[in-house]
């Protein structure tokens, strides 16, 4: 076995000890999901879910509202993150491109945006809102996640578009290109991969949310997902295998959403670029 | 050959002076390049002075009044001066939680950006189908919702059923874990509880770094190689000043996160044993929100970010001046 | 450097801005609200909705459904808007509906978190309609003319005001295997005493240490709930309010008195957890593998301790009153429940009242009782039979002597953190005498019960 061949058996076997490491805690959620509640923590631990039930997932899916909640969900994590590419995007690239004055000073906001308390914000936006017909309406989950997602976005693709060196573009425009148009082909095929890492990041943010989509949406029709997860908690205690199952459902988007968008992440550039 | 990565300003002048003389029609469109960049930020300037600004103007002053539970329902809010800051400064306790929330942060930053570059270096050179293998495992664990991913590690780490104790048993190797609480000492909790915040914050800096690494044009490897650069090399003169801005970005993001970390730490044992994994996200839990008094929670919170502003300045000033 | 300082400016501009408004921002909805609490609630409109909110297993669905039609019927015009909340985040949640402009009419609370929103002001001022709600004439706990569970009614008043009502409740008793004390001679009817108990736990130990894990009587390390009844049985208490200030008590003779006695159940033999509580792991889960011989636990217990998958079977599982100390005497059992409130702010406090009124009549008592809840009325309860055994020594227990703890909303703060929990776990690892560690947690209950409200 030559140098190469050991190498590559090396860095696959440091793989599978990550995708070990890794998948361990996923699977041992996935594993409690199947199994009866008596079964769920036991002195010999039980690898295999046996006997199985389906019973969880039923309970899960079963809740009153699901489809409900599912629609909330997906409805305010794609417009979140639709909304905060687009103008994130905007922002990041002129940032990292043109020299304007004030530049400095919008970075610095940028960043002092970042550092805004997250939890700290719930009771004075409440108050803001509580006054407006926005109150308890599903959109405005929408603005509040915006508004914390925007600054880590802007500062994310401002990262990537640094890490794309100039020369591409200039190159692009001395053949003729205009402004946009070396935009177009130069900065956003290679920017793709951090707008994709960046959109997953805005999706789980608001996928995820628990604490403004429990305060601010009071109708039962208007709650997402999060709220459904804390269903199984009841003045009978928890009921830890339906968690689990709502778990396991719930991490299932964004999985697929992952999936879908995963091979736009593998970079690499042949776009007639720079020559020698 | 050195690469310019700084961008610089390709002035629309230098373009239409390629051109000849302006026309008319270029005055006014590069009147309109000089006002794009600034509606370009327009947008963002607005969410964040008005959607953003406001809220943050109230935390202000909140914390500068007497507002519990009784304010929100119509008592009006009287101003008490210093009061919650002084409440604050006046917990004994409060310096330690300080110090333990900087070691804290300083521990998590620094393994989740290490662990995370090398798994992202990692899945750059790993073939196609294991680099799926490892990117769903690591999304998984990104996506389950922090509070079951606590509960989770709670089991594997139980005294009496977790599966980690009963595998340290099987192995014979470290001795005797039958019973064995992993829980009894802050130390050994912060352990667990940073064993779970790696697993979950580690795929996003892996994924961030993969992405860099793939917005570096191939040709810039395949010109260093033929220019007779080796692996180090080439790592230290092309990868490494790609990535040092997304790992600049990275560090100060992670540093923000893991200084205001809650639930994590909250739903392991509620700042236990002991409150001796009593952080200050933790404490502006139990004073402010538990007992709404959200004027004192408030004022938690201007702290809090001002010791991060405190902290992470040098950051914001090098992340500001990496433009010149 | 000009950017920066615009920033600055900009800044302290919106702060200046915010700080001059805020009284605008941060008052209530409604003004009118206010007025409205204290007054008898109108003869108001013709036709509307009337929104509930009920916690997620209270109540079975049917019976909401029936009482909804039965509402609609007596009240044409008018629909209700039934919805059914999550345990987890409801104080939160409670908190910006009930604050909001068009809060929820009608909101079950837990007992223990009333007292925050009845302090706050956020419910509706019902002292007038304590006998049209089905309350009686009085509003002395122990009085005769008042009608409703004690624990309940008290949790229910807020400095002489009556600001809820009260719904259902539940408490805990001894559940033990009949065929386990049969088998080693222990007759249910001797446990009449602590010194009993502990003696039947010991032999029940000797007699299955071939099981793994056995426990004949199991208690976890940090089950509080527990610990207060024992604290109570000895005269003791957690905290005690006079005139206005409260003070932590867990120092008191009686207080340490109970909490050896808690130290004592537990060095009987009991393999739970010393740094947690009877949820982690469920202390039902461990009975129903067979590894408990008697535990004390909370009515719904039963039901999961029993299991569906045929290990146990329900004539294998018996009940009993905890015993208490002094022999003859059963222990004050702490009270879990909830009460009902009406919205400060809600429109319709006419109907919301006539909906909770419906509750409190026999009918839905009885149906309540049914779904395994110890109704609110003290008839209702008392009429519990013998065909619900669990359900008929709870009932009694409560009515005898019920006690929860203190009724104040700064309370909550404590349970944030609790110290009882901690208290406990350094008793039971030998890391604080129980002077030293009672005297520690009072320091903290105290404090934290004397912030201003």
């Amino acid at each position: 076995m030559n140098a190469l061949t050991s190498r590559r058996a090396a860095l696959n076997g440091v793989a599978v000890a990550i995708f070990a490491m890794w998948a361990f805690p996923f699977y041992w959620m996935v594993n409690s999901a199947f199994k009866r509640p008596e079964d769920i923590q036991t002195y010999v631990p039980r690898f295999l879910p046996w006997p199985p039930t389906l019973d969880n997932f039923a309970n899960a899916i079963g809740q009153p509202h699901f489809t409900d909640f599912l629609r909330n969900s997906v409805f305010v994590a794609a417009t979140t993150i639709a909304l905060a590419l687009l103008i994130g995007t905007l922002a990041a690239v002129t940032v990292a491109r043109v020299r304007f004055r004030g530049r400095r000073g919008f970075l610095l906001l940028v960043a002092i945006a970042q550092m805004a308390p997250f939890e700290g914000l719930l009771i004075p936006i409440y108050l803001v809102i509580r006054q407006t017909p926005l109150y308890n309406q599903v959109p405005s989950l929408i603005v509040v996640y915006f508004i914390f997602v925007l600054p880590f976005t802007i500062w994310s693709l401002r990262g990537f578009v640094d890490g794309i060196p100039i020369d591409l573009e200039e190159a692009a425009m001395v053949d003729g290109c205009s402004r946009l148009g070396a935009f177009r082909h130069v900065i956003l095929p290679l920017l793709l991969p951090g707008m994709v890492a960046t959109a997953i990041f805005g999706f789980i943010t608001a996928w995820n949310e628990f604490l403004y989509a429990n305060a601010f949406m009071t109708d039962v029709q208007n709650h997402t997902l999060p709220v459904w997860l804390s269903a199984f908690r009841t003045n009978f205690g928890v009921d830890w295998g339906g968690t689990m199952a709502a778990a396991t459902l719930f991490t299932l988007p964004v999985l697929i959403f992952f999936l879908i968008v995963q091979d736009r992440m593998v970079g690499g550039l042949t776009a007639g670029a720079v020559k020698g | 050959m050195v690469m310019r990565t700084a961008s610089g300003d390709l002035s629309s002048d230098d373009v239409v002076k390629r051109r000849g003389a302006p026309t008319p029609l270029a005055t006014v469109a590069s009147v309109g390049r000089r006002v794009a960049p600034y509606l370009a930020i327009l947008p963002t300037m607005a969410t964040f002075l008005v959607l953003l600004g406001y809220p943050v103007a109230l935390v202000v002053v909140l914390s500068f009044q007497k507002y519990n539970l009784a304010e929100l329902f119509g008592r009006a809010p009287s101003w008490i001066g210093l009061d919650n800051y002084r409440e604050i400064f006046g917990n004994p306790q409060v310096l330690t939680i300080v110090l333990r929330t900087f070691l804290f942060t300083i521990a998590n930053v620094a393994l989740t950006l290490v662990v995370g570059t090398l798994i992202g270096l990692l899945l750059s050179r790993l073939g196609r189908w294991i680099r799926m293998l490892v990117s769903i495992a690591l999304i998984l664990a990104w996506a389950v919702p922090v509070v079951t991913g606590s509960v989770v590690f709670q089991w594997l780490f139980d005294s009496k059923f977790g599966v980690v104790n009963w595998a340290l048993n099987s192995i014979r190797v470290f001795g005797d874990f039958t019973n064995h609480s992993w829980f009894d000492t802050g130390l050994t909790t912060f352990v667990v509880i940073t064993m779970m915040m790696l697993w979950q914050t580690v795929p996003f800096v892996a994924f961030s770094v993969f992405a860099g690494l793939g917005s570096i044009p191939k040709e810039q490897f395949e010109a260093a190689r033929v220019d007779g650069a080796d692996e180090r090399q080439m790592f230290r003169l092309i990868t490494f000043p790609s990535l040092a801005p997304i790992l600049l970005i990275l560090t100060f993001l992670s540093t923000i996160w893991d200084f205001k970390v809650f639930t994590q730490i909250w739903t392991m044992r509620q700042g236990g044993p002991n409150n001796e994994t009593e952080t200050l996200s933790i404490y502006a839990y139990q004073v402010g929100v538990a007992g709404n008094r959200f004027g004192l929670a408030a004022a938690v919170s201007c702290v809090m970010v001002a010791l991060l502003l405190i902290v992470l300045v040098p950051y914001i000033r090098r992340m500001i001046r990496t433009q010149e | 450097m000009r950017a920066k300082s615009g920033i600055l400016i900009a800044l302290l501009t919106v702060v200046a801005l915010a700080g001059c408004s805020s009284s605008g921002a941060t008052q209530a909805p409604s003004e009118a609200a206010s007025a409205a609490s204290s007054a008898a609630p109108t003869q108001a409109a013709t036709a509307g909705t009337l929104t509930v909110w009920l916690m997620k297993g209270s109540v079975p669905d049917d019976t909401v459904a029936q009482l909804n039609t039965e509402f609609s019927a007596a009240h044409p015009g008018w629909a209700v808007n039934y919805q059914v909340q999550n345990w987890d985040g409801i104080v939160n949640k409670l908190t910006t509906a009930l604050a909001s402009a068009n809060p929820p009419d009608v909101v079950e609370m837990g007992n223990t978190q009333a007292a925050t929103f009845e302090a706050a002001g956020a419910l509706a001022d019902l002292t007038s309609q304590r006998e049209f709600l089905g309350g009686g004439t009085s509003a002395e706990s122990s009085n005769a003319q008042q009608l409703w569970l004690e624990s309940l009614n008290d949790s229910s008043i807020w400095q002489g005001k009556l600001y809820a009502v009260p719904f259902y409740a539940g408490d805990r008793v001894l559940i033990y295997r009949k065929d386990l004390l049969k088998a080693a001679g222990i007759d249910p009817a001797t446990l009449t005493s602590k010194d009993k108990l502990i003696a039947a736990a010991e032999t029940l130990q000797a007699k299955n240490s071939t099981v793994t894990d056995f426990s004949g009587l199991y208690i976890a390390g940090q089950n509080w709930y527990q610990l207060l009844q024992y604290i109570w049985d000895r005269g003791g208490d957690v905290a005690v309010n006079q005139n206005g200030t409260w003070t932590g008590t867990l120092e008191s003779p009686q207080a340490q008195q109970g909490i050896q006695d808690y130290v004592d159940y537990y060095n009987a033999g009991s393999t739970g957890p010393k740094d947690n509580d009877e949820m982690n792991p469920p202390e039902y889960d461990i009975f129903h593998q067979g590894k408990i011989g008697m535990f004390v636990g909370n009515l719904w217990e039963i039901g999961s301790a029993i299991g569906t998958d045929g290990k146990l079977t329900a004539d294998q599982v018996g009940v009993l009153p905890i015993p208490g100390a002094a022999d003859g005497t059963t222990v004050p059992v702490f009270l879990g429940g909830s009460d009902l409130g009406v919205a400060a702010n809600s429109k319709n406090q006419q109907q919301a009242l006539d909906w909770i009124k419906l509750l409190n009549t026999d009918k839905y008592q009885q149906l309540l009782i049914k779904a395994g809840n110890i109704p609110a009325q003290k008839s209702a309860a008392a009429s519990i039979g013998s065909d619900t055994p669990a359900l008929q020594v709870g009932a009694a227990e409560a009515a005898k002597s019920s006690r929860f703890t203190p009724n104040d909303p700064r309370w909550s703060s404590v349970e944030a953190n609790n110290p009882l929990k901690s208290m406990l776990t350094q008793i039971l690892t030998g890391k604080a005498s129980i002077a030293d560690a009672a005297k520690a947690a009072d320091q903290v209950i105290t404090q934290t019960m004397n912030t201003p409200l």
